[in-house]
């Protein structure tokens, strides 16, 4: 019983960081704000909740999941919601976005 | 696990050194908030690793500040950018004839 919660919990742990790592050779790779954007949004959120999940395992106590949940919660609303204002932001500035045609400046009409 | 413990750590701060080098490298302004809130996340990743390692839940509280603060500057930074111009968000200096001459 204990022995297959430890395991669960590890493997969430490290399926979380592979994830973040993923999200941090995205920040890098790729070409422009908008993707980027996405890459950290959507890759580190899931990253950084499963590592949350494998420490609640790896605790293994039954009222530290309220504070994970709480943990969870936060960072599941508050990722995406700031990746979404500085997309927003850089739309609504005209931003220069990749396309397959080289770096593509928007006109007045966006 | 003490060697899974290492790996997990050094494998947390390459992830962490690669968003301090947009950071620096970044073409915008936009570029760099962005990698600001990236390394925060994986400061929060090396916490729970670290309370993992000890196995103790004092680092909840911590982890839920830093969160919250990273998603503050985040926002207080949409706010300011949003109230400048077009130049501001691009990171280019717009006007550098304005200095004292």
């Amino acid at each position: 019983m204990t022995t297959w919660i430890d395991g669960l919990a590890l493997g969430l742990l490290g399926t979380g960081l592979f994830f973040v790592v993923v999200a941090a050779v995205g920040m890098v790779r790729l070409p422009d704000v908008y993707c980027r954007c996405h890459a950290l949004g959507k890759a580190l959120t899931l990253g950084i909740n499963a590592m949350l999940l494998g420490l609640w395992g790896r605790l293994g106590d039954g009222s530290i999941g309220l504070k994970v949940a709480l943990v969870v919660f936060f960072l599941f609303v508050t990722i995406p919601v700031s990746t979404h204002l500085l997309t927003r932001l850089a739309w609504r500035n005209r931003v220069p976005r990749w396309t397959k045609d080289g770096m593509r400046e928007e006109d007045d009409s966006a | 696990m003490t060697i899974f413990f290492y790996l997990c750590i050094v494998v947390s701060m390459v992830a962490t050194l690669l968003c301090l080098l947009r950071m620096v490298l970044g073409p915008t302004t936009l570029d760099r908030i962005l990698a600001f809130d990236g390394i925060v996340i994986c400061t929060v990743a090396m916490i729970v690793l670290f309370s993992v390692y000890w196995k103790t839940a004092l680092y909840l509280e911590l982890i839920v500040v830093i969160a919250s603060l990273g998603f503050l500057t985040t926002v207080a930074f949409y706010f300011f950018l949003s109230r400048q111009g077009r130049s501001a968000s691009l990171g280019e200096s717009s006007a550098p004839e304005e200095g004292p001459r």
